[in-house]
């Protein structure tokens, strides 16, 4: 024992030393202590699979995750099938939840008769879970890739229209009546005051907008498909290729964290005039 | 005259709106007897209703309706047993949530749908299944609010208890607590709405009873009929709970505010 003490203390940092690594560790203590117990638990993932404490045909190991991993991504088929498949899936649903949602968000913000006759259609849309309808989509639009694209537009767009008219109808009116008593007309008020002033809302519904239309996507694809990392992720399920499973899900993992990332610095870009109150 | 005018904008949001769904319906009804679109894909409200008595009456909606509200029960209630404190004590000690924050947000990030054949490959097709995937749906939300809870306490309530020489401990149950009570509300019911989610994506996946058991089947068997009116069901379960759960939240409101 005290020779292990007389060790540790032999290569222990300098009082200095240890001054600054209290420092770092205080400054990051949210990265340190998150990342130790993400490492923590992948070590005891590792552990209990080498030690066949759980039977490793079912929960894999970070090793044999890794091991799938480098196999599957340079696995050409594996990009041009299946990722690419969900990509423009995703695309397309996203692009037209958002062609829809905000203009139509915006003018039922702007048109009260236009809000009261859509408003309870919206309501109903918006608490219908969309996974309910995905039987009778696939009925009608087929397994192919329209299906899916369009249950990603079906989960993207009521996130995009509540937003957009939350945006307007929390423009402050003052600025309004200053618009109008210099004498704006319709579209420079549109253009350069309510546009601004929606934006937040619509950053908040682009975000939430994003997320539902890729679990849709995903979703549908699980549901049937022939292509795309969602069918990949039941295919390799059902043939309890776990690793392969956990892989696809770091996949999907990377590509969601990744979109968050790219919509936060694009929101940031959006806002930065806005100051500080 | 004026009179009319009055009560017109007085109720003109809920007529408009009414006669809107009206409309919808009515075209609904329109297109299927005219055959512009073919009433095998799509149905018609007039088919559809007396298929909704006619499944309450054979006893069958009332079978699915109480497994999935089982289902439901059993998942909602551990998610809050289990994401309530969780969530407080991340909003109270700050070492915690710093240790449990990548896990929560990777949970946030991806689609929980993922996870399903980790699930099925786990726990095998059944009722247990469901109620980890309803589980799993819920928990998130649930800690997440609890976490905003206990996060937005005001400060000077805490002052206040601190100058009259308060534990750090008397603080958390007696000042801390009460005052996320209301966030926890609010997100008692934005998670049953993912519960809900939740169990008719697990029985559509895998279930053998329930109302998203009977959405798969009727879809799979072509039944457009039976399928819309497991939809109508499902909403009407989705609007009910969650007008209980507003009212709830009211009430804890007003105790909250006097």
């Amino acid at each position: 024992m005290k020779i292990i003490l007389k060790w540790t203390r032999s290569i222990s940092p300098a009082p200095e030393g240890r001054e600054t690594m209290r420092r770092l560790w205080r400054k990051n203590e949210r990265l340190w202590l998150g990342g130790l117990t993400v490492l923590a638990a992948l070590v005891l993932w590792e552990i209990v699979s080498q030690l066949e404490i759980l039977s490793p045909v079912f929960i894999s190991s970070p090793s044999q995750v890794a091991e799938k991993a480098a196999e599957l991504l340079v696995d050409k088929r594996f990009w041009r099938s299946h990722v690419w498949t969900t990509v423009v899936e995703f695309f397309w649903g996203y692009l037209s939840s958002i062609v829809v949602g905000v203009p139509l968000g915006l003018a039922m913000g702007r048109y009260r008769l236009l809000r009261h006759i859509l408003d309870p259609l919206v309501y109903v849309g918006n608490s219908t879970p969309r996974t309910a309808l995905l039987p009778v989509l696939i009925i009608w639009f087929g397994l192919g890739m329209s299906s899916k694209a369009i249950i990603g537009f079906l989960g993207g767009v009521f996130p995009l229209i509540v937003n957009a008219q939350a945006g307007i109808t929390n423009i402050d009116p003052s600025w309004l009546r200053v618009a109008q008593s210099f004498g704006a007309r319709e579209g420079m008020i549109f253009r350069q005051i309510i546009l601004p002033g929606a934006t937040p809302f619509l950053l908040a519904g682009l975000r939430l907008a994003f997320g539902r239309t890729f679990t849709g996507i995903i979703l549908g694809e699980m549901y049937v498909a022939t292509k795309g990392l969602g069918h990949t992720l039941m295919i390799a399920g059902a043939a309890i290729q776990m690793a392969e499973v956990f892989f696809v899900i770091g996949v999907i993992a990377v590509m969601g964290i990744g979109s968050v990332t790219l919509l936060r610095k694009f929101e940031e870009r959006v806002e930065s005039w806005r100051g500080h109150a | 005259m004026v009179m009319f005018g009055k009560l017109w904008t007085r109720y003109q949001a809920g007529t408009v709106g009414t006669l809107a769904l009206i409309f919808v319906l009515a075209i609904w009804e329109v297109t299927a007897a005219l055959k512009w679109i073919d009433p095998f894909f799509i149905s018609s409200p007039s088919l559809i209703a007396p298929a909704v008595t006619q499944m309450w009456a054979s006893g069958v909606m009332w079978l699915d309706l109480r497994t999935s509200l089982v289902e439901l029960t059993v998942g909602f209630v551990a998610a809050a047993l289990v994401g309530i404190p969780m969530g407080l004590f991340a909003g109270w000690y700050r070492r915690m949530e710093y240790a449990i924050d990548p896990f929560v947000w990777f949970w946030y990030t991806v689609p929980h749908t993922a996870f399903y054949p980790v699930l099925v490959a786990w726990f095998g097709l059944g009722g247990a299944t469901i109620i980890i995937i309803i589980f799993l749906f819920t928990v998130a939300s649930i800690y997440i609010s609890a976490y905003a809870g206990m996060k937005n306490v005001d400060p000077a309530l805490i002052r206040a208890a601190r100058s009259y020489g308060a534990t750090p401990t008397v603080i958390f149950r007696h000042v801390a607590l009460p005052a996320s009570i209301p966030f926890i509300i609010a997100g008692l019911r934005l998670g049953f709405g993912r519960a809900l989610i939740g169990v008719v994506v697990g029985e559509m996946f895998g279930g053998m009873a329930g109302l998203g058991y009977r959405l798969h089947f009727s879809a799979a068997k072509l039944k457009t009929t039976d399928f819309f009116a497991s939809i109508f069901m499902i909403v009407v379960l989705g609007v009910v709970v969650n007008l209980l759960l507003t009212y709830v939240e009211q009430r804890f409101d007003r105790w909250r505010s006097a």
